[in-house]
């Protein structure tokens, strides 16, 4: 408990540190020596209030925010946080499909988005205590359920993407295996028959946790992991040569599982909820989302990906 | 095999009950044991499996955390240069100044500002200003940054992705700092603030780096949190597990006391496990493994003592199982045992009662049932069927005269007047006779209110002793020759006789009988047939003479005849021509014909006299008178004395009168 309370503590004095540090600049100093003094207040006073005039003028000028009128409550800014993995969000190239649609909600909405790049396994964490507003591409359990809530933007199957070496050619198999070992990103879950394989694997201590997809994929090559579970956003990763002739994919046979917005329910109120997910609807119905899934996949199966499931 | 055949059951059955059930249950209990056992272990296995991958997630989680904490220090240095424009050494001295480093950035080793230059060998990366500002950090303005890879390899990614990267592992030494394995962090300073969207955009909008170099043991001991007990981490740069490329190592303080404190590689444990962190564009590998304490520590100790406790409370329910089987066998051992020793007593006492000749019998009063052995009724001339009878039967098997006094002596001990009963009585035997025995008993068993219920006892044949003393008692009063009552019991018989005649004033007679001659006959032929001639003539006298009449021998050849009943001297004299006719008949003894005649004397009470004395003399007097005659003597008072005789003896001095004989005492 004691290390829990000293980690918030220190996470809070993490954040102001940048507003101190720029606050205690010396380019700053000579302002902030100005509010200090009487005169300064008088002229402090003053600014705020030209200040807060002007964004009323442009709160009423801005023909987005007067046509969404029954859109989300935008009186605060938003905390939404993206995740390294592939096609979703690459940090290396900075672009993603989930940051295109963080993108899109932000100005269909015109709320103000704070964006992150954290792991997964983190995001979950925030969403569950409220720290965290928004992630994208979730999946829902009933465990997750407790805490968030959903806007479907898409749905996707899973593979299992298996080393040849491996001498496996079903999932069974691989299971069966007992020095095999699978390759997941902490907190990931995936469909009903991979959530199973995972679950026994975990009991058989055969799995390999990795904050990272990238980090996998070496382990897969490296001959550390003998699989892992993929998606198509991996596809980029699997199209190479040297991948593609280690290993191969089998299929797990499930339905394809929704993925979308999530929202923390202990920071957003269900009428909140209930307006960011006639948000996601319509980025689906006006064909806003197909258009960002057509960047990344092929126009047949960014349909098949984006349908309402 | 008899207790196979008692409980009906044959050997493999026997053994199944015996032996077989406390197998069962010993069988049963392990089976439960071993099941309860392995249950406990999985369940200690998924204790210890989700609190060790608790610890890997916590663990890994922290690192993160240290790291994000790092980035945050740099993201604000980065924001102050990008916002202030060219650089300010002061005033980044002063910034660095304030920041409050200290415990919550262990590791950090400073912060540094590094310019891209451009000089005629290409591109060159020289640190323009490193905080805190100390003596150490001075040669590490000298540096060509670009010919250390690491920090290349970080500064080359940060400019590119415009976040920021983390090196591979360093050797701080090559900092000029003292050697420790590290790393560093790159974050680069786009002008304006804003990171361009291509990669070329930003190498063309780099103004800088901030640049930190952080010691990997300091940073790992400043994490959050308790550290994991029992627990054993390494961390690696990269994706391989190389010891070359290890950044951190703390191993389980168990095993760290066992090897001597020094940090290399933990022993292969049974859970271990990898994780690879993701920070910066960098991968680690974390890796971590259970100690020896680690199960223990989460109560990895219970499913041996479930399975030491399992077998012993199996063992010991077999065992009572075993002694519940078998205490039932030994109780039926012990019972037959005791059957046996009473069977063998029983037999022993019957053995001993029907050996000293003796029936047993137990009479159930409030039933009126006697049960009794066999030898009881063969005593009491009872047929051996059926088993028991009733009292009723018993006493009409006694002799009516006993009767009486047999219950009478019954009833005192039933009242309690006497311990014992002992009583003898006479029961009918075959023939008509009767059989004399000898019943002894006592109460066994009385009610509350002192009730005899219960009554046991033996039954003695007595027949032969009783017969003994009547023998004796006959051989004491009758001559063992004739079997004629001897002068003693002839004399107690005339006392008798004289004593009830005066009472009643009834006459008695007395004849007196000597032979005739017996002495040359007892010399010529031998005391043998002397002998038998005087057994002959004791039978012939008595037959001559009525039932109620006495006859006695006093002498070798003298006897006696005591008349008592109705009688004259008519009759008297009859009796005694009877006897003297009788005597007279020729005899055959030892193949010689003998003929002997007798003198007799007659003497009547109370006429020839009133006492013993005086007839006895009477008598013989008229014997004597008769012998000297030759012959008998006829007439009225043929064997009377003469008149005026009595009292005076007409016997031979030189023999015994029987006045001698049967008159004294």
């Amino acid at each position: 408990m004691r290390s829990e309370v000293e980690r918030a503590a220190a996470g809070s004095s993490q954040r102001t540190l940048g507003l101190q540090l720029w606050l205690t600049s010396p380019a700053h100093e000579e302002a902030a020596l100005q509010c200090r003094s009487a005169k300064g207040l008088v002229a402090w006073k003053l600014r705020t209030v030209v200040l807060a005039l002007g964004c009323l003028l442009l709160a009423t000028l801005r023909p987005a925010a007067a046509a969404n009128a029954n859109g989300p409550d935008c009186s605060r800014p938003f905390s939404l946080a993206l995740h390294d993995h592939g096609l979703l969000y690459s940090a290396e190239t900075g672009s993603g499909i989930d940051k295109d649609i963080a993108d899109e909600m932000a100005r269909r909405s015109g709320c103000k988005f704070f964006v992150s790049l954290l792991p997964r396994a983190r995001i979950w964490q925030l969403i569950e205590s409220g720290a965290l507003d928004f992630s994208l591409s979730g999946i829902s359990n009933p465990q997750r359920e407790k805490f968030a809530s959903f806007a479907w933007c898409f749905s996707n199957r899973y593979q299992l993407l298996l080393r040849r070496d491996s001498q496996v050619q079903k999932i069974e198999d691989f299971e069966r295996q007992r020095l095999l070992k699978l390759g997941v990103i902490r907190s990931f879950r995936y469909s009903e028959s991979a959530n199973r394989l995972v679950d026994s694997l975990a009991e058989q201590q055969r799995l390999v946790q990795s904050s990272g997809l990238s980090a996998l994929f070496d382990a897969l090559s490296a001959g550390q992991i003998q699989a892992m579970i993929i998606e198509p956003f991996d596809l980029p990763t699997l199209e190479s040569a040297r991948i593609r002739e280690l290993a191969q994919v089998l299929d797990f046979g499930d339905p394809p599982v929704p993925h979308g917005l999530i929202m923390s329910r202990a920071s957003l109120s269900d009428a909140q909820q209930a307006r960011w997910r006639e948000l996601i609807d319509g980025m689906r119905r006006d064909g806003s989302l197909l258009r960002i899934f057509e960047k990344y996949f092929r126009p047949e199966m960014a349909r098949a990906m984006v349908v309402q499931p | 095999m008899r207790r196979f055949l008692v409980w009906g059951l044959g050997p493999q059955a026997a053994w199944l009950r015996w032996r077989g059930l406390p197998l069962l249950v010993l069988v049963l209990c392990l089976s439960l044991t071993v099941a309860f056992w392995h249950s406990e272990q999985e369940r200690e296995q998924t204790v210890q499996r989700q609190a060790f991958d608790a610890s890997l997630r916590e663990l890994s989680e922290r690192i993160k955390q240290r790291m994000a904490a790092q980035q945050h220090l740099l993201q604000g240095v980065q924001g102050f240069l990008a916002i202030h424009g060219p650089f300010d050494a002061l005033a980044f001295q002063r910034y660095v100044d304030v920041l409050p480093l200290g415990a919550d950035f262990a590791g950090l080793q400073g912060i540094a500002v590094v310019l891209p230059q451009t000089t005629r060998a290409g591109p060159a990366f020289k640190i323009q200003q490193m905080e805190p500002s100390l003596l150490r950090n001075r040669p590490l303005m000298a540096l060509e940054l670009g010919q250390l890879p690491p920090v290349l390899q970080a500064l080359q990614q940060a400019r590119d992705s415009g976040h920021m990267a983390v090196s591979p592992l360093l050797n701080l030494r090559d900092l000029a700092f003292p050697a420790q394995p590290g790393f560093a962090l790159a974050l680069p300073v786009y002008r304006e603030g804003r990171t361009p969207a291509s990669v070329e955009e930003r190498r063309q909008a780099l103004l800088a780096w901030v640049l930190a170099p952080i010691a990997a043991a300091e940073l790992m001991a400043s994490l959050y949190g308790e550290q994991p007990a029992s627990l054993s981490l390494a961390l690696f740069d990269g994706q391989e597990v190389d010891e070359g490329r290890l950044l951190f190592r703390r191993a389980d303080a168990g095993w760290q006391a066992g090897s001597g404190g020094v940090s290399e590689a933990a022993p292969p444990s049974v859970r271990q496990a990898t994780e690879f962190l993701v920070l910066g564009g960098r991968t680690w590998t974390l890796q971590l493994a259970a100690g020896p304490g680690f199960a223990a520590r989460h109560g990895a100790d219970y499913a041996p003592n479930v399975l030491r406790a399992g077998v012993v409370l199996s063992l010991l329910l077999s065992l009572l199982a075993w002694l519940l089987v078998s205490a039932r066998d030994r109780a039926q051992a012990l019972a037959e045992r005791m059957t046996q020793a009473l069977r063998d007593s029983e037999q022993r006492w019957a053995f001993a009662v029907e050996g000293a000749g003796d029936g047993v019998w137990d009479w159930h009063l409030p039933t009126g049932v006697l049960a009794s052995s066999a030898r009881w009724k063969q005593l009491m001339g009872m047929a051996a069927e059926p088993a028991e009878c009733l009292i009723a039967q018993v006493w009409a098997l006694m002799h009516p005269e006993d009767l009486a006094r047999v219950q009478s002596e019954a009833q005192a001990c039933l009242d309690g007047s006497t311990a014992q009963f002992s009583v003898e009585y006479r029961v009918a035997g075959s023939l008509g006779r009767w059989n004399w025995v000898l019943a002894r008993g006592t109460v066994v068993e009385r009610s509350r209110q002192h009730k005899p219920l219960r009554m046991i006892g033996t039954l003695s044949d007595i027949n032969a002793r009783r017969q003994s003393e009547e023998r004796v008692r006959f051989m004491a009063l009758h001559d063992p020759l004739t079997e004629l009552a001897n002068r003693a019991h002839f004399d107690e018989r005339l006392r008798f006789a004289l004593a009830n005649a005066r009472r009643y004033q009834e006459p008695v007679g007395l004849i007196l009988l000597d032979l005739d001659r017996f002495k040359p006959v007892n010399d010529q032929f031998g005391h043998a047939v002397g002998d038998q001639l005087l057994q002959t003539v004791a039978r012939r006298i008595k037959t001559a003479v009525r039932e109620t009449d006495t006859v006695g021998r006093i002498g070798g050849d003298e006897f006696v005849v005591l008349l008592t009943g109705s009688l004259s001297r008519e009759s008297a004299q009859g009796v005694a021509d009877k006897i003297y006719t009788q005597v007279a008949q020729p005899m055959e003894l030892g193949g010689v014909r003998l003929e002997i005649t007798c003198s007799l004397g007659l003497a009547l009470f109370p006429e020839d006299g009133q006492d013993e004395l005086s007839l006895a003399k009477c008598a013989d007097d008229a014997m004597y008178r008769n012998k000297r005659a030759g012959r008998p003597w006829l007439g009225e008072t043929r064997y009377s004395a003469p008149p005026g005789a009595a009292g005076t003896s007409a016997r031979d001095p030189g023999r015994g009168g029987p006045g001698e004989g049967f008159t004294a005492p």
